[in-house]
């Protein structure tokens, strides 16, 4: 004779087994898939990695470069032994690095803008 | 047939509609889980659908230690108990305290239609959680330690737990058969 825990067993698994979810079940789940997907790569960056490197690594070039030219003129009194860079010579430079910091700026912030408000539409 | 860890591997490289394997596989069980623990239906087919897109979410940071089916039905069972918390449906309807008695002749005396009848009914009187506990615990698909993945619970709490449940189900029935149930319902 079974016991109220055999019953209590079979009915539980019987139960179990006997409730199935939608035949469209896969699919809706897929489709949904589907559209996480496409919401993704819409997040990506408008500069990729491999431009930010090759930016980055010219910014840093310019600086470095710039670094390499000698003095040309000296502090005089107080300063006199320290040596300072020619500015002079340096303008371009520093000029092409404000713009290129510039540029990277306003690229982070559109970035930043486009992701944030993408979906706002 | 390719294995989960296969599947999962190759959904991993960016194989998307291999995920539909793994979702066939798995869904009645999935399924299955969160409708003992949500009604209607249509929000348990809504949880388990859902607890399928956190697990392609998240099937990057999957490193195997554990089963797939378990890790899944983790899944599963944290959505419904969120869910029933935003519900505020984490509690039985009505106090069955009352009703923790273990009389277990009452029901073997019933045929097979009426027992199944009177246990799915005492069933839905129970708290969620413990309800799902009875169904892990019965079906051969998961073992002790699956039990204690599943839920966070630590084996004696699951021991306890259970040894509750099953007396307040006990309980149930008996007042079910005894016709007070629907006295204390209708109040």
């Amino acid at each position: 004779m079974k016991t109220q825990n055999d019953i209590l067993k079979q009915n539980v698994t019987d139960g179990f087994h006997q409730s199935v979810p939608s035949s469209d079940f896969t699919d809706k789940v897929m489709s949904e898939i589907e559209v996480l997907l496409e919401t993704k790569s819409v997040y990506e960056p408008l500069i990729s990695k491999k431009w930010w490197l090759i930016i980055s690594s010219i910014s840093m070039a310019i600086i470095l470069f710039s670094f390499i030219f000698e003095s040309q003129y000296t502090l005089t009194n107080w300063f006199k032994d320290i040596t300072l860079p020619n500015f002079e010579a340096y303008r371009t430079s520093f000029q092409l690095s404000g713009l290129i910091l510039a540029t990277l700026s306003i690229l982070t912030l559109t970035d930043f803008v486009y992701r944030r408000y993408k979906h706002i539409t | 047939m390719l294995s989960d860890k296969e599947l999962i591997i190759s959904v991993q490289k960016g194989n998307t509609q291999d995920f539909s394997l793994l979702v066939n596989r798995h869904k009645n069980i999935v399924y299955s889980l969160v409708y003992r623990m949500v009604k209607p239906e249509e929000d348990a087919e809504e949880i388990a659908q859902d607890t399928f897109i956190k697990a392609f979410k998240s099937i990057k940071q999957f490193k195997g230690n554990s089963k797939f089916s378990t890790w899944l039905y983790k899944i599963a069972y944290f959505t419904a108990i969120n869910y029933l918390r935003k519900k505020k449906m984490l509690t039985a309807p009505i106090d069955m305290s009352s009703f923790e008695n273990d009389d277990k002749t009452a029901i073997e005396n019933l045929n097979d239609s009426d027992q199944k009848h009177y246990i799915n009914l005492a069933l839905e009187h129970l708290k969620p959680i413990e309800r799902n506990l009875i169904t892990l615990f019965y079906l051969q698909e998961f073992s002790n330690k699956d039990i204690q993945k599943i839920t966070g619970l630590t084996q004696s709490n699951i021991k306890v737990s259970l040894m509750r449940s099953r007396k307040k189900l006990y309980g149930i029935m008996k007042k079910m058969l005894n016709g007070e149930l629907e006295i204390i319902l209708k109040n």
